[in-house]
């Protein structure tokens, strides 16, 4: 009938709302991703790939950037104390966060208490707990010297002075301001972890040690490698504490990569080489994420 | 299954697209040329946050009552902002329309270089700058016959002050004409310091700039001034390269920075400790002497010492040579090309470059007139140390710093690491001279870029 006007082809065609609407629904995501994520990822490639000093067109130079980084004794130092800062600061972390988690969640006397007190340090400023630390630091005047002298080691050490021992000042600081935030998501995955489970190990005589690493752990490898990749992340990215406590030295001594990148752009005005820092320092934490993932991966893989 | 593309997502893709692309022009668009699309009434003044922001305010009312209709609003900028990341802003259409920066730095290169500066030579007829400003201060501030910004008050670097009763219970007199007479004598002096309980000479050499100050005092005293002046201008591409910074008296200053840490000329962990921490130290009554400028006296006295405090100048490291004064005259107001308002911001500095306001905002905030007419004499609130250190300038000169003088890839940004890992023992002074000279060749060579013009 001429009034349907449907032919068999067209009732054969398949629906494409389906298609066109999801389309429609993710493109504002898409658009706040392209503008907000890509574009200055792209546009901080663009500019690595050139001379720029923060205004006008830039001058494109090819690889030259990269080379001059292939070169550069203080790049290479920088990527050698970032891994350093990196692993110190990583392991103590995620392992102080996790006995914390552990000690709360099993309920310690005032673990409620803890939770708070350890959380603490998470909601401080990082600006603000590198200039105390910073202080903190200082030979004879400061509070962990004081400390220190009152239990008889002396209260004259320069922590911050000397490039053998100002980076363990600042992978200390770091562990500080984030082993709460660590602690706080493992606590949340160890309290999914069903309590008779422990209750039927501890009637099996297994101690604290046993349930920890035989129930605890292997239950939590998940979260565990998420709370290990992301402080991967922050510990690359940890420009606030170093900047406030000693700014990369002494010397080159606590100069990180973000720090490094932040000098040759904002003072050297080199932005282009400052650029080229940056994507390598983005490759290097993209690759140190990914290598994190996969060990976790694997390690529960395993542990099914 | 091959999909197949329908009209309706073809649109949404084509607008997404549209938006995609005029999204990315967007910057683009806020670095093109701007257009003056001020009020005429309403100027935005960019200063310094520091001791002077608070008398400018003052300023503010004065021109506002003088101009009848207009609003004048001041913004901060932080010390760290102005030296780099305030580029940005300053060449955007959101700038101010007098923006504040650092002559020795980047920032003022790169505008100038982009066309990003409105020229001022109006605003210096006006104001008579040229005849009142030094003629090193005109020549520094004259690109091209033109000129595109206003000195506006002159810094002393690296005056050393003292506490008056430590050197008392230490036995040492007050330093003679503010000058001592050897490096030797400076040691011995701290020895006794040491000795009646003291910690002997502050530097923050954790801050970006102190450690480089120390050399700064050190090195006009220990090359020629020829060497000196070729040395605050032989970065440039194809300058004479006959100057070295592995010359003798450049290595000497290394060599004295080294010795004063390895013998304990400086305070306990001075490569750990910021200019503040220092100034704290030295306040407190524990550490004898500080190194500072002009500009930390009024935060010395705001701390309220227990004791009177001296100062004095570094040693020479010629023997029978006099320790000048360095000078900072990098502290410039410009109009960025993008401002909505230059006509009232050139009235604005035309009205505030005077005698009156050198002498009632810089001098009251602490930093020197740069005025060559205003005389020391004439100034009753600069505080009677500073006082003292203007007056002493007139007599035993006065060089431009170096380390804000060259680029920062050769100065302040890359002399202070160095500098610290010198001290630390990391370097000699011959490959410390080396790192220097390599930048400087780095420089010369056009490779890096950085060299001002």
């Amino acid at each position: 009938m001429a009034a349907h006007g449907v032919t068999p082809a067209a009732l054969r065609r398949p629906r494409r709302r389906p298609r066109t609407f999801p389309l429609f629904m993710i493109a504002p995501a898409m658009l706040l991703l392209a503008l907000f994520i890509a574009y200055p990822i792209a546009e901080s490639v663009h500019i690595s790939l050139g001379s720029w000093d923060g205004i006008g067109s830039v001058a494109y130079r090819g690889l030259a950037n990269y080379r001059r980084l292939a070169h550069d004794a203080l790049v290479r130092q920088s990527v050698v104390t970032s891994l350093a800062f990196f692993l110190g600061t990583v392991v103590f972390t995620v392992t102080i966060g996790c006995l914390l988690a552990n000690a709360i969640s099993r309920e310690v006397p005032g673990a409620r208490i803890f939770k708070v007190v350890w959380f603490l340090p998470v909601i401080i400023p990082v600006s603000v707990a590198g200039i105390f630390w910073s202080n903190a630091f200082q030979p004879t005047t400061g509070v962990a010297n004081s400390v220190l002298g009152s239990v008889g080691l002396g209260d004259g050490h320069a922590w911050l002075a000397s490039s053998s021992t100002a980076p363990y000042a600042t992978i200390f600081v770091a562990v500080w301001t984030q082993t709460g935030y660590a602690m706080l998501i493992l606590l949340g995955a160890m309290d999914t972890i069903s309590p008779e489970v422990h209750e039927a190990a501890t009637l099996d005589g297994v101690g604290a040690a046993g349930r920890l690493f035989r129930i605890t752990l292997p239950n939590i490898l998940p979260m565990l490698g998420t709370i290990t990749t992301l402080m991967s992340v922050f510990s690359f990215n940890a420009f606030g504490v170093i900047y406030a406590m000693t700014r990369g030295g002494p010397g080159n001594s606590t100069s990180i990569l973000p720090v490094l990148v932040y000098k040759q752009s904002f003072l050297d005005q080199d932005y282009g080489y400052g650029s080229a820092t940056a994507v390598v320092t983005t490759l290097i934490v993209g690759a140190i994420g990914i290598l994190v993932l996969q060990v976790f991966r694997q390690r529960s893989l395993d542990a099914r | 299954m091959r999909i197949t593309r329908t009209p309706r997502a073809t649109r949404y893709t084509a607008v997404a697209g549209v938006l995609l692309a005029a999204a990315a022009l967007l910057p683009a668009c806020g670095t093109g040329p701007g257009a003056s699309s001020g009020d005429g009434k309403s100027l935005r003044v960019q200063i310094p946050t520091g001791p002077m922001a608070s008398a400018m305010q003052q300023v503010g009312k004065d021109f506002e009552k003088a101009n009848p209709g207009t609003k004048v609003t001041f913004e901060g900028v932080d010390s760290n902002s102005s030296r780099g990341p305030n580029v940005a802003l300053l060449s955007s259409t959101a700038t101010p329309d007098i923006g504040y920066l650092q002559r020795s730095t980047g920032v003022w290169s790169a505008l100038l270089k982009n066309h990003q500066l409105t020229q001022i030579d109006d605003v210096w007829t006006a104001a008579g700058l040229a005849s009142k400003y030094s003629k090193s201060q005109t020549a520094y501030y004259t690109t091209d016959g033109h000129h595109y910004g206003v000195l506006y008050e002159e810094l002393l670097i690296a005056p050393v002050y003292y506490n008056k009763a430590a050197f008392a219970k230490a036995g040492i007199p007050d330093p003679a004409d503010h000058q001592i007479a050897s490096v030797a004598d400076f040691e011995a002096m701290v020895g006794r310091l040491k000795t009646a309980g003291y910690q002997g000479f502050g530097v923050g050499g954790s801050s970006p700039y102190d450690l480089g100050h120390t050399l700064d005092a050190l090195l006009p005293t220990a090359v020629t001034p020829e060497q000196y002046a070729a040395m605050l201008t032989n970065f440039k591409p194809g300058s004479p390269t006959d100057v070295k910074y592995t010359d003798p008296g450049f290595v000497k200053v290394l060599q004295t920075i080294q010795d004063w840490q390895r013998k304990g000329i400086y305070q306990k962990g001075m490569l750990g400790m910021d200019t503040t921490q220092a100034q704290a130290l030295f306040t407190s009554g524990k550490l004898a002497m500080l190194q500072g400028g002009n500009y930390s006296y009024a935060d010395l006295k705001a701390a309220k010492p227990s004791f009177d405090m001296g100062w004095f100048l570094l040693p020479s490291l010629t023997p029978g040579r006099k320790t000048p004064f360095n000078a900072f005259n990098g502290d410039t107001l410009v109009i960025p090309a993008k401002a909505a308002n230059p006509a009232l911001a050139k009235k604005f500095l035309q009205f505030f470059m005077t005698d009156k306001y050198q002498v009632s905002v810089v001098a009251g905030g602490g930093s020197l007139p740069v005025f060559t007419s205003i005389r020391p004499s004439s100034l009753s609130n600069l505080g009677d140390l500073v006082q003292q250190q203007f007056e002493l300038s007139q007599s035993v000169g006065l060089v431009n710093i170096w380390d804000s003088t060259v680029p920062s890839t050769l100065g302040q940004a890359f002399a202070v690491p160095v500098l610290q890992k010198l001290a630390a023992g990391k370097l000699s002074p011959q490959q410390a001279a080396q790192q220097f000279q390599t930048a400087l060749e780095s420089l010369q060579s056009g490779k890096v870029s950085g060299a001002s013009d």
